[in-house]
């Protein structure tokens, strides 16, 4: 009778942890928002590098994952074009299923469409200015917190605004802190609690481009959320690499 | 001097219609020979218009007796055809013929009395010759009489033996015809005994047992005939059938959730799939589940069919022939449904290579359409990601229906090799209805086929002897009839009135001597010629003459004797036997 007794227990208890796996886990899916700079400051070379991460990203996303592309602002009233979507949530995490697989393999190609398309370089001759406050700003709404998502926004740009307001083709035009201060204070710096911020495509080795890297640092500190000086880089050749490690 | 009595020209001849009249009595007209013709008073002429209407009417009165036939023959008399029947027509001849010597009495009467003769004062020593032609007629007429009546008698006693004869002959026929009758009936009954024996020794079963005897073996092995058969001609359906876009969304939809089934995913997505082209479903599962029913079916009516025979079970041929006639009709209807079916499916394929290559067709038009409307969206991200999706679903839609194509243009490569797989399914299904049947007759066993034959017959043959039992029975009596007839006809007297004829034709003679009396005015005792009384001299006859029999009478008489036992012993027997018949049919 006891031996029964235990046996039962045994299998009842084997029977409810069966289902306790991986899969009972909460899925974790990537929203990455990506900001195009295909100004004219920039040159074929740093584009076709922008591109080429793009694309690696393209091929790392995976089911669940959304991304947001996201031109960089010309500043005025000139909108700037924008794409956002995503694959259906996984049913089981990190066993996707063929129909699932087929539907991550749409998506990607439509979003080498859509990349290719942002970096036309016939077009990038007519931009002359870029709006990344404002391309912020949109980022900032696109990366609106979501349960279980990772948002990381990655900044395909030279990070040199160029607006009639902020220009920062010289390291006395940069902003200072107490400018960042003055639209904290204004809350006119977009929210991005959370997000991880990954520039490529920034100059990391002249003085302007280190003081534009401490301004992006501090407005991004402004912003709520922290630039990482590892995610500051000139050009990423890995698309792995594109997160902040956690 | 005034005539009373007509002259002798104004008597017309008896035309045919009167010929029956003149005593012959056979009913046959009398030759109209100028000797034989005898003469009667016209019609009456007194009453003016209605004699002419009646003269102009009298065609057409004959005509219409004619037509009613009415009876022209005196024979035909209620009197019968006995002696009275003869002698009545006899005596109305002689009273014709006496009625004409009377006439001619009196006409001559008229001419002597006009030449004032003969003398009354004159005496004459004889009879004047006018008394003496009468008295020769009267004698003549009186001879035919007697010849005539006796001729007339001997050939009703022949006329009658012949009947006989004939009636005889008549008995003895139905005689026979009823020993042949008897004889028949006991074979029948000699049969229904055999056959009474034959069944109470057979106590064989009739009926078979399942060759194959589980019950789930049964319905396992008709489910794996129905699935196998589904499996085999769903895609063809579903090739035919094509599927519209919302239920290939869902069926994408739906393979999500079959894939995290893991290793059940493969037969979960194909029940999927013919969930989803569900009418490719319904009509390839009606038509296989219509298959191997029928399959079933005509392998279950072929097994009523071969299992049971007359020959082994006589006693149950009744039932194992209705049961055949059934299963039959089943069989062959079965059969014939097979038939459609499998040539339903066969067209089917064979038409589904086409089917397929203008679906590819549609498919590459729509993705050369997709692919224009990409180029046209240009640089708007919003249009290029639904042209760039929609450009790769078509693709994928062409993939797959060229795929599809390929595997049409395969099946209908092996169309001939699937034919033989239904057909071979189709068999199994036969077999599987053969060896599943079972069926019991025994119950149903009834009496021997041939007992219901032979009581027919008896019946027959027992109308039949009821209809010959009445002919003997007629013909025996009329035999008899005919034989009293004769014996009747030989010893009667038809010329026991001679007496009486005599005195008729004797009194020619004072009507001839009164009229001519009467005529000049005078008593007829004043003429010294008609003092002494004239008396024809007419001979005596034999009123107690019995006239012959037929030589061929007492022959008749004994074998209607030998035929009379004769009837009573077959007769004997056939009522016997039809009595216990009538009691078993009123029980």
């Amino acid at each position: 009778m006891t031996k029964n007794l235990f046996l039962t227990t045994l299998s009842l208890a084997a029977f409810g942890c069966s289902s306790v796996d991986g899969s009972a886990l909460p899925p974790q899916t990537h929203s990455y928002i990506v900001g195009v700079d295909i100004s004219g400051s920039r040159t074929p070379t740093e584009l076709a590098e922008s591109k080429q991460l793009l694309e690696a990203l393209i091929n790392e996303l995976e089911v669940g994952d959304r991304l947001t592309l996201v031109e960089m602002y010309q500043g005025g009233k000139l909108p700037a074009r924008q794409w956002s979507d995503s694959t259906r949530a996984p049913r089981a995490v990190g066993k996707p299923g063929p129909s699932e697989l087929r539907r991550l393999e749409d998506f990607k190609a439509v979003a080498r469409m859509q990349a290719q398309i942002l970096f036309d370089t016939t077009r990038a001759k007519e931009i002359r200015n870029t709006d990344i406050f404002g391309t912020l700003v949109r980022a900032a709404d696109y990366s609106r917190p979501s349960p279980n998502t990772r948002r990381t926004l990655l900044l395909l740009s030279d990070m040199i605004n160029e607006t009639p307001d902020v220009t920062m083709t010289t390291r006395s035009s940069i902003p200072t802190d107490a400018w960042i201060r003055h639209l904290s204070a204004g809350r006119r710096i977009p929210q991005l609690r959370d997000v991880c911020v990954v520039v490529a495509g920034a100059d990391v080795s002249s003085a302007r481009g280190a003081a534009i890297r401490d301004f992006w640092e501090k407005y991004f500190e402004a912003a709520g959320t922290h630039l990482n000086p590892e995610n500051y880089r000139n050009m990423i050749a890995n698309a792995s690499e594109v997160g902040c490690g956690g | 001097m005034e005539k009373i009595s007509p002259p002798i020209g104004r008597l017309d001849p008896v035309d045919g219609l009167g010929a029956s009249r003149n005593g012959n009595g056979n009913g046959t007209s009398a030759p109209s020979h100028p000797t034989n013709r005898i003469y009667a008073y016209p019609a009456p002429s007194r009453l003016g218009e209605l004699s002419t209407l009646w003269e102009k009417s009298r065609g057409f009165g004959r005509r219409v007796r004619g037509w009613l036939n009415w009876p022209r023959n005196a024979n035909d008399d209620p009197a019968g055809t006995g002696v009275y029947a003869i002698t009545r027509n006899t005596n109305y001849w002689f009273n014709r013929e006496l009625a004409v010597i009377e006439q001619g009495a009196a006409r001559l009467a008229g001419e002597w009395a006009e030449k004032g003769l003969p003398r009354h004062d004159v005496e004459r020593d004889g009879p004047v010759e006018p008394e003496q032609v009468l008295g020769m007629k009267c004698l003549e007429l009186y001879r035919q009489w007697r010849d005539r009546v006796t001729i007339k008698m001997q050939d009703a006693i022949q006329s009658a033996s012949a009947a006989m004869g004939a009636q005889i002959t008549a008995l003895r026929a139905t005689i026979y015809a009823l020993e042949s009758n008897n004889q028949q009936r006991r074979a029948a009954e000699h049969e229904i005994e055999s056959a009474h024996m034959l069944g109470e020794a057979d106590k064989s079963r009739v009926g078979y047992d399942r060759i194959f005897k589980s019950r789930a073996g049964f319905w396992i092995f008709a489910g794996i005939l129905a699935a196998a058969e589904l499996t085999a001609n769903f895609p063809v359906f579903r090739l035919l059938l094509p599927m519209d876009s919302t239920l290939m969304q869902l069926a994408s939809s739906l393979g999500e959730a079959a894939e995290s089934n893991a290793w059940l995913a493969g037969p979960f997505v194909t029940f999927q799939d013919m969930l989803l082209h569900f009418e490719a479903f319904v009509v390839a599962l009606v038509a296989v589940v219509i298959l191997v029913l029928l399959g079933k079916t005509a392998g279950s009516s072929a097994r009523s069919l071969v299992a049971f025979s007359t020959r082994e079970s006589p006693l149950a041929s009744t039932s194992i022939r209705s049961n055949r006639r059934q299963n039959l009709f089943v069989f062959f209807a079965a059969l014939t449904g097979v038939a459609f079916v499998l040539t339903f499916l066969y067209s089917a394929r064979g038409q589904i290579a086409q089917t397929a290559a203008d679906r590819v067709h549609a498919d590459s038009v729509a993705l050369q359409q997709a692919r224009a409307a990409q180029a046209a969206a240009g640089t708007d991200l919003t249009q290029t990601a639904a042209t760039t999706q929609r450009t790769i679903d078509a693709s994928r839609t062409l993939q797959l229906h060229s795929d599809d194509a390929a595997y049409a243009i395969t099946v209908q490569r092996i169309n001939k090799a699937i034919l033989w797989l239904n057909l071979g399914l189709v068999f199994a299904a036969m077999t599987l209805g053969f060896v599943y049947k079972q069926e019991e007759l025994s119950d149903k066993r009834g009496e021997h086929p041939i007992l219901g034959l032979m009581r027919s017959r008896i019946r027959r043959l027992d109308a039949d002897a009821l209809k010959l039992r009445q002919t003997a029975q007629g013909a025996q009596n009329g035999a008899q009839t005919e034989a009293g007839r004769i014996n009747h006809l030989v010893r009667s007297n038809p010329l026991r009135d001679w007496r009486g004829k005599q005195e008729r034709l004797q009194s020619v003679i004072p009507l001839f001597r009164g009229e001519n009396a009467r005529l000049r005015r005078i008593d007829p005792a004043s003429i010294l010629s008609f003092r002494e009384r004239y008396l024809i001299p007419l001979p005596e006859l034999d009123e107690n003459v019995e006239f012959r029999t037929p030589v061929e009478f007492e022959q008749l008489v004994n074998e209607l004797e030998s035929l009379t036992r004769e009837y009573a012993r077959v007769v004997g027997y056939s009522s016997a036997a039809t009595q216990p018949m009538s009691a078993a049919r009123s029980s």
